[in-house]
């Protein structure tokens, strides 16, 4: 029971960076991402082929995995810079579809639907199974601790102040003297960044990838998370995630209770548990738990006296 | 030459003729009006001069560099600036984020540097942050800055629209309709606040329907109408031009 608890929190811990790294692009930015698995999926086979194939450390790996995962991000980026709004949802959902589908398809590379097996992970096998497992997920911890202090810098830097003015309206923001696509592609690039880091330590911590493991309901789970936390949020996008977790793996005690029902009513009925909640959280705080908030500078008040004059 | 030098400027927009060859020039020191009836055009030069519609032909001079074709943050950077017409803008910024952005040549804005949270960006930004707050209190704001901007007044999304643009140290600002909508009182000031400005050293160029305003404010006037220069001069001169006459009330074709 506690190694369950324990992998559950471990995964907590990597939805958590993915909605970190979907807050950079939509909660920031404002760009939809509906490709979130696929760059999950690029870079967990890009540090599971280094480290497995070539040998290379993990640590590389897992470097080179959130550093492909951006290179990705920024092509695509750069492919749909003239998209917004529901176009970019299609292509990005396309995106994360070809990565699945070439992952199932270039066996000589990815070994197919077989997937990936023997993924190395960190002291895996020199510790007992219940050591790795927290050892990862303090590994996790700190990773995810991070990510949030180097994203807290970004939204509270003038670069996070120009991430949310395009988010309201790019033409006003150009007018405003920034750069428009290169903000754009730069955060997409940086959300991806931490959505392929989460990919490439998921594939060190169960040691086995598979294309069906990268559907794109996992895409749904993290917008779940980051909107039931609080877009815009970074501490929300923990939060949530943690709570989408929770809320999955706990339905599934919930209903073993519930005498008289069939395998499939339970499944269905957890679903509707998991609806009803996130329906009931958006119904009372409609900004996710932890809503996003405006920076509040505190002003001296000595000129005040002038500004009455004034008016 | 003058500050800004429009010549010869064409758009279309499928088939209807937006611009049909505009000349236009704004001589430094000035605020001068552009006025004229619904779909002359002004609002279309305004785009094709900051960038944000490529004109068709034409040419586009500002203080001596053509900019023709510039991406409309290279011509804001240049010290030509617009405000809009309906208030746009960043309603989920607060009013201080609203003209701090506005800042030119923020470090801060370069990804590595905000991650790495660097000194000249925290130097910088405190420069900005005092000058915001100066540019709020000057237009009355002062009390709001730390509100949205979703949650100002009508008339202070007017005076905020003037203060971003103030931000970016302009030499022109191109303000789209800057009273309409905003009550008798208020527009007063706005136009003291312009006078003021101006008497600073700043240029503007004014698209108003309100002509008692354009007659109080503006030296020399601009009428536009169909997507053309149709004539300029005082605000007297024009009131008593009959083409600009006949371009609001339409032609006398029965006149006795």
């Amino acid at each position: 029971m506690e190694n369950y608890i324990v992998a559950m929190l471990v995964f907590a811990g990597l939805y958590g960076l993915m909605a970190l790294g979907l807050n950079v692009v939509w909660g920031m930015a404002g760009m939809i991402n509906l490709g979130l698995v696929g760059f999950f999926a690029f870079g967990a086979y890009v540090s599971a082929l280094l480290t497995k194939v070539l040998g290379l450390p993990i640590w590389f790996g897992v470097v080179a995995g959130a550093a492909g995962a951006a290179a990705a991000g920024m092509v695509v980026a750069m492919v749909t810079a003239k998209l917004r709004g529901d176009y970019l949802a299609i292509v990005t959902l396309g995106f994360s579809e070809v990565i699945r589908i070439t992952a199932s398809n270039e066996i000589w590379l990815t070994n197919g639907t077989d997937g990936i097996s023997g993924i190395p992970g960190p002291l895996r096998g020199q510790v007992t199974p219940e050591a790795f497992n927290l050892i990862f997920l303090a590994l996790v911890a700190v990773v995810v601790a991070i990510v949030v202090f180097l994203l807290q810098r970004v939204r509270h830097a003038p670069y996070g102040r120009v991430l949310r003015a395009i988010r309201d309206d790019d033409q006003v923001a150009a007018v405003a003297g920034k750069t428009v696509i290169r903000f754009k592609v730069e955060a997409f690039a940086l959300g991806c960044a931490v959505i392929g880091l989460s990919g490439a330590l998921y594939g060190h911590y169960t040691s086995y990838i598979a294309p069906d493991g990268f559907v794109p309901l996992i895409t749904i789970y993290i917008v779940l998370a980051l909107t039931a936390g609080g877009t815009g949020n970074n501490y929300g996008a923990v939060v949530g995630s943690v709570l989408v977790v929770f809320f999955m793996e706990s339905t599934r005690f919930l209903t073993e209770v519930v005498p008289g029902l069939q395998a499939v009513q339970v499944a269905a009925l957890r679903e509707m548990l998991i609806g009803g909640a996130l329906i009931v959280i958006m119904r009372l705080r409609p900004g996710g738990l932890l809503p996003e908030r405006l920076p509040r500078i505190d002003l001296p008040e000595s000129n005040l006296p002038q500004e009455k004059k004034a008016t | 030459m003058g500050l800004l030098d429009v010549r010869n400027l064409h758009r279309n927009f499928y088939g209807v003729q937006a611009l049909a060859g505009v000349d236009l020039v704004v001589e430094p020191g000035t605020i001068t009006g552009l006025i004229g009836p619904n779909g002359a055009g002004k609002t279309t030069v305004f785009n094709c001069v900051t960038g944000l519609v490529p004109p068709d032909s034409g040419s586009v001079t500002f203080d001596g560099r053509d900019i023709t074709g510039w991406r409309p943050e290279r011509i804001t950077q240049a010290g030509l600036v617009r405000t809009f017409q309906i208030a746009r803008g960043f309603p989920r910024l607060s009013v201080l984020e609203n003209l701090m952005l506005y800042g030119a040549r923020q470090p801060g804005e370069t990804l590595w540097k905000a991650l790495a949270w660097t000194r000249d960006q925290a130097a910088r930004e405190a420069e900005v942050r005092e000058r915001a707050v100066a540019v709020g209190r000057r237009l009355n704001l002062g009390h709001v800055l730390n509100n949205a901007a979703s949650d100002l007044s009508g008339g202070q999304k007017k005076l905020l629209e003037i203060g971003r643009a103030l931000m970016t140290d302009p030499k022109l600002i191109l303000l789209d309709e800057p009273i309409a909508g905003v009550n008798p009182t208020l527009a007063n000031q706005i136009a003291d606040h312009l006078r003021s400005l101006c008497d600073e050293g700043i240029s503007f160029l004014v698209i108003e329907h309100h002509m008692d305003m354009i007659a109080r404010l503006c030296d020399p006037v601009i009428v536009m109408a169909e997507g053309r220069h149709l004539a300029q001069g005082s605000f007297a001169e024009i009131a008593a031009d009959e083409r600009v006459q006949d371009a609001y009330m339409g032609k006398r074709r029965w006149a006795s």
